[in-house]
């Protein structure tokens, strides 16, 4: 067979193996929308399908049924926004923690190398310390001026982690060791935090750290959508990029025409930015930034094109069905999602790492 | 046609590593770098398209100054072949070739870049390696996945550091045949870092001798005569034009050996 002929084939069988990955893609995406669902379904009141159905798409008739009302409430007030911030905080997470192993090319950073959660953490113990006694509050609730204090100390944190390591040209190297470091700084004032504060404000602060989506709110979620979107569609324009630079070398991407520093910059505040947001309305789940992007990675291979995609869909899924395990298992005591994620997520990532190899099928 | 003018680098508060460096490879000519260990040559490499930004001088690349060039247009014209690396995240032989259209590709690649690259992967012998690991192939097939890469870049410039260095002797051979090959075959141009003198001597029409604090020597391969090798080397060699394979052959260490 000739050169031609043998080309020919290779690339029939090229793009049937794209075709089949984004297959899967599409499979896994309508799988979330199905988790999510039977999601609203189990809890406390357990609610069949049509129930939910009904609270989206009801008659006139059906509206009127005694019942009716509550069965709506728990589907739009409790659940709804609940599974929403799940798939939302789970794709972004997934979304920062895979872009970041793009610019830096090691396979261990996540959002939270950058010491993201710690200073979180203490971004909020803080504010249940301090708040009143200094009358910052200003009119804000406790638990907004929490959010505040965790994304003001977050970003202050992962910029301060990303700015050295930016001025020492993004050296990884830099980049884990200051976000270890800083961790450490947060961690010891958090530690100061918990022990000046009396048994309430101790309660709060270590709830927090634990991460819950109980208190999620549509508010919450439309800002986190408008913001996830936009940095989904902003990695997914540098994607080419990102597969340029995957290959460990700085020399490669620059020949092939690729900004590396600006690609670095634009994906390391797109990636900050996210998950101090989410950092702050849901804590520290510290899991899923790692094991989303590697689970990715393996099933679909590491064109970023589909990694992207791929991750977020992984980290949704993970999210919704950890908190639903958290909610349901114990019930009526619910786990929190962040201590849940890593029962689910570990045997996963473990049968993974000990089945193959990365690369995708 | 590529021509340096006056070419100058140093790094950050660094003496400079070269200075004034001027030469021309015209289309279809191999140029080869040589020099001791630190010579600069990898970084003159580099300076050519512009992975490093030359401090001083200029490079046109047909007539057109690569600086005014944006780093798609540039890298559309110099196609690049690193040292090997070892690779980062798992890619497949395909998918690593396929890198070299990140220049021409929107967002997925077209029929055309796929043409390019799967008959590419086929010429240098790679097929049945298409869908591996990079990881899994032996430092010369991924040299030459590296090289299938620079190509469907389709360049006018082929720029290669150390292209030989991890092959054993067959594959050099092979490498530098194939190498010589594309080059006359397409009209373009290609600049690579040797070490290896002999090879240079044989597969070179140009030759640049870079040495620390000296001035480069810039020439045909007859630069490389047994007087410049003592010189730059501080090697006695003896050196072969006659014949269908001219060699160098370095014998022993000059001025009893290098200062410790």
């Amino acid at each position: 067979m000739n050169n031609q002929t043998q080309a020919g084939l290779l690339r029939a069988k090229y793009d049937r193996t794209l075709l089949k990955k984004e297959l899967v893609l599409a499979g896994c995406m309508a799988a979330v929308l199905v988790l999510a669902v039977l999601s609203i379904c189990v809890g406390a009141a357990d609610l069949s399908p049509a129930d939910v159905w009904h609270a989206f798409f009801a008659g006139a008739g059906l509206r009127a049924r005694p019942g009716y009302q509550a069965t709506h409430d728990i589907v739009w007030l409790l659940r709804l926004p609940r599974v929403v911030m799940a798939v939302l905080a789970g794709s972004g997470l997934a979304l920062c923690g895979t872009v970041m192993q793009g610019i830096t090319h090691n396979p261990l950073v996540s959002p939270y190398t950058v010491g993201i959660s710690n200073a979180a953490a203490f971004g909020v113990g803080a504010m249940v310390l301090f708040a009143d006694r200094l009358g910052l509050s200003g009119g804000m609730s406790a638990a907004a001026l929490q959010m505040l204090g965790a994304f003001a100390m977050a970003l202050l944190c992962a910029l301060l982690v990303y700015g050295v390591s930016a001025a020492k040209k993004m050296n990884v190297t830099t980049l884990v060791l200051m976000g270890t470091a800083l961790s450490y700084l947060f961690s010891a004032l958090t530690n100061t935090m918990q022990y000046l504060a009396n048994e309430q404000e101790l309660n709060t602060i270590v709830r927090w750290t634990f991460g819950s989506l109980q208190k999620a709110t549509w508010a919450e979620n439309g800002v986190l959508a408008l913001v996830l979107a936009a940095c989904f569609v902003t990695a997914m324009l540098n994607a080419r990029s990102l597969n340029a630079m995957a290959g460990g070398s700085e020399d490669v991407p620059r020949a092939l025409g690729v900004n590396v520093a600006r690609v670095r910059l634009v994906i390391g505040l797109v990636s900050v930015l996210l998950t101090a947001l989410i950092v702050s309305f849901v804590g520290v789940i510290g899991f899923i930034g790692i094991v989303a992007p590697h689970v990715a990675r393996m099933v679909i291979g590491s064109d970023n094109r589909l990694l992207i995609p791929f991750s977020c869909i992984c980290g949704g899924m993970l999210l919704v069905v950890s908190d639903t395990a958290g909610r349901t298992l114990f019930s009526p005591v619910t786990i929190p999602v962040g201590i849940v994620v890593a029962y689910v997520g570990v045997p996963i990532f473990v049968h993974l790492i000990v089945r193959g190899k990365e690369g995708g099928f | 046609m590529l021509r340096a003018q006056e070419l100058s680098f140093h790094y950050k508060k660094r003496p400079p590593v070269f200075e004034g460096l001027s030469f021309q490879v015209e289309n279809g000519e191999v140029a080869s770098i040589v020099g001791p260990n630190g010579a600069g040559k990898s970084t003159l490499l580099k300076c050519i398209n512009r992975i490093n930004a030359p401090t001083a001088g200029a490079v046109f690349i047909d007539g057109l100054d690569a600086a005014r060039l944006s780093g798609k247009e540039l890298s559309r014209r110099v196609g690049y072949v690193p040292q090997d690396t070892g690779s980062g995240f798992a890619i497949s032989v395909a998918d690593a070739v396929m890198l070299g259209r990140t220049p021409y590709i929107r967002f997925w690649p077209g029929r055309r870049d796929k043409e390019l690259v799967f008959e590419m992967i086929e010429r240098l012998g790679l097929g049945q390696y298409a869908f591996t690991d990079l990881s899994e192939l032996s430092g010369g097939e991924r040299q030459r996945v590296f090289l299938a890469r620079a190509l469907v870049q389709e360049p006018q410039i082929m720029l290669l550091d150390e292209p030989i260095s991890s092959l054993d002797v067959r594959y050099q051979i092979e490498t530098l045949d194939l190498i010589r090959a594309v080059v006359r075959d397409r009209n373009i141009l290609a600049v690579m870092v040797l070490h290896d003198l002999s090879f240079a001597y044989r597969y070179s029409d140009r030759v640049i001798l870079l040495k620390k604090g000296m001035k480069a020597l810039e020439g045909g391969r007859d630069i490389l005569s047994a007087e410049t090798i003592r010189q730059v080397y501080r090697v006695n060699a003896e050196v072969s034009g006659s014949g269908p394979f001219p060699f160098v052959n370095p014998r022993d260490v000059a001025d009893g050996g290098p200062p410790l």
